[in-house]
């Protein structure tokens, strides 16, 4: 039963990968290369990025300085959400800039970020973490405060209390909350994180995705943005992953 | 011998408004023997529930004090009684088994010896072979099972138990009842339910205290002089009627009482 499931589901996929490629196909070469490409036309011009240009290392670059903005970003934003869902004061303290930061758009002060703290690492650190952390803070806290009483109710009967308690039961509980903030979390952040490079003219993908979409060169543009999405697809599939073995019982409900 | 001992205890909670306080408990004094089974009845919401939480140390008493085997229950730390919720409070990200090794971990037990112990009260409340299986995955009286393994694997001195069977249908609550009973006398455990159930309280109890007043307090107690174990023929004995009617009259006495449901929550 949960193979013939698992197998269906990887069919309507490819049905759905192959589906798609082919009307893209269909489609780019009805349209003048100026305008838009083709699949094949993309994977050429990939094949161009990876051999003649830094793309590789530029790529390396960017998920790293994004790896390392998520995590920051991630520890604080669960630990503080928990805090504040633990202390009304802290709540009550930082809801309003919360909620105010929470949707500020931060890639628009990245020119900004530049003149203070300089181009580069840091300062796409900064964006990566200002545009992941509210959403995970925020989910992290609503998880907390949703969580079904009992819960800690029971911990508390069976001898828990004080950080053993938050470990054994209130982070587990909450667990599927931060699992979809990391998530949204992922999203915000790396498209933060991409803008921001063309925006402070960071010579990297998104920059290049930009210079190359100027220039009408469409295949190594639309090459790049794949790329990214793939890039993108892998994270979330990753997490689903983690949120699998770490909640089952809500992986279930939710039908994987 | 005494092992509870629940004096003068009161308590009151704040109104929802904000504006004054509702007393639930005054007064409430009782003593449960070593191996003995006590049932407390009342009507629904006469503080039944608030008063066997008080005992697990999860709420304070406002007054009065409770000791289990001869120590003050203060908090929930290091607790001497374990409690069997009404609606299981099992944890869904846990397998059975780590869900019955929750109290063990708390007591810093090692893996092993956890497991360990863990094994023998699966195989106690008849839960081999779903050690793997997470909450969802088992039906309400598996569920409940695995909520009594877990307080039972504490070794507590007195097990609590609230309104443990009335999540879970008339089929498997009768056998709930019968194993449970089974289980607590084979390990000789000292238990206190609660329960709204007459029948209920009478099948499994050596004495029953009828709960009720606003706010509460002990208003009768009963001795079930009935033999165990207590089938059909027992139940339905001359003295097993009487009382059942004196527990009738005493429930619909208690001036809140309202007729009710079994299995209502």
């Amino acid at each position: 039963m949960v193979i013939q499931l698992l197998s269906y589901k990887w069919l309507v996929r490819i049905v759905s990968v192959v589906a798609f490629l082919v009307l893209w196909q269909l489609i780019g070469q009805s349209v003048d290369v100026t305008l838009f490409s083709t699949p094949i036309l993309v994977v050429g011009a990939f094949s161009n990025l990876v051999t003649q240009t830094a793309f590789l290392t530029d790529l390396l670059t960017t998920i790293r300085d994004f790896a390392i903005g998520f995590t920051i970003a991630a520890v604080l934003g669960i630990s503080v959400g928990i805090a504040m869902a633990r202390w009304q004061t802290l709540e009550v303290a930082f809801d309003p800039y919360v909620s105010a930061l929470y949707s500020t758009p931060y890639v628009a002060l990245a020119p900004l970020f530049v003149i203070w703290l300089g181009i580069g690492l840091v300062e796409q650190l900064v964006v990566v973490i200002l545009s992941s952390v509210f959403v995970i803070l925020l989910n992290t806290f609503a998880g907390v405060k949703n969580m079904n009483k009992s819960y800690v109710e029971t911990g508390r009967a069976f001898g828990f209390s004080g950080f053993k308690l938050y470990r054994k039961v209130v982070v587990p509980g909450a667990l599927p909350y931060i699992i979809t903030g990391l998530r949204l979390g992922i999203g915000r952040g790396f498209v933060g994180m991409i803008v921001a490079e063309l925006l402070v003219r960071l010579d990297r993908l998104g920059f290049l995705m930009v210079y190359y979409s100027e220039l009408l060169e469409v295949a190594p543009g639309l090459a790049i943005a794949v790329t990214l999405g793939l890039i993108g697809l892998l994270m979330t599939e990753a997490l689903k992953k983690v949120e699998t073995r770490l909640s089952p019982w809500r992986s279930s409900a939710t039908g994987g | 011998m005494e092992k509870v001992k629940v004096e003068h205890v009161s308590k009151s909670f704040t109104r929802s408004d904000g504006k004054g306080k509702t007393a639930v408990l005054e007064d409430v004094t009782f003593t449960v023997d070593d191996g003995e089974i006590a049932s407390i009845i009342g009507p629904t919401g006469c503080g039944k529930s608030t008063l066997l939480r008080i005992m697990a140390g999860i709420a304070p008493p406002d007054s009065g004090r409770i000791t289990v085997g001869g120590k003050e229950v203060v908090s929930s730390a290091n607790p001497a009684s374990a409690i069997v919720f009404q609606a299981f409070n099992l944890f869904p990200w846990r397998t059975a088994q780590k869900n019955i090794e929750f109290g063990l971990e708390a007591k810093g037990l090692p893996p092993a010896e956890r497991e360990k112990a863990a094994q023998h009260f699966i195989d106690l409340v008849g839960l081999k072979g779903y050690e793997k299986y997470h909450p969802h995955e088992l039906s309400g009286g598996m569920q409940q099972r695995v909520g009594l393994a877990r307080a039972l694997a504490i070794e507590p001195e007195v097990i609590l138990l609230d309104e443990p069977f009335s999540s879970v249908d008339m089929l498997t609550r009768e056998s709930l009842q019968h194993e449970v009973l089974q289980i607590l006398k084979k390990t000789k455990k000292t238990a206190v339910f609660v329960t709204h159930n007459i029948d209920e309280a009478i099948f499994l109890s050596h004495r029953i205290l009828s709960l009720g007043g606003k706010p509460a307090t002990i208003k009768e107690v009963f001795d079930v002089d009935l033999p165990y174990p207590r089938d059909d023929g027992v139940m339905v004995s001359q003295k097993a009627l009487t009382l059942k009617s004196d527990l009738k009259r005493a429930l619909l006495s208690s001036p809140q009482a309202q007729p009710e449901e079994a299995g209502a929550a």
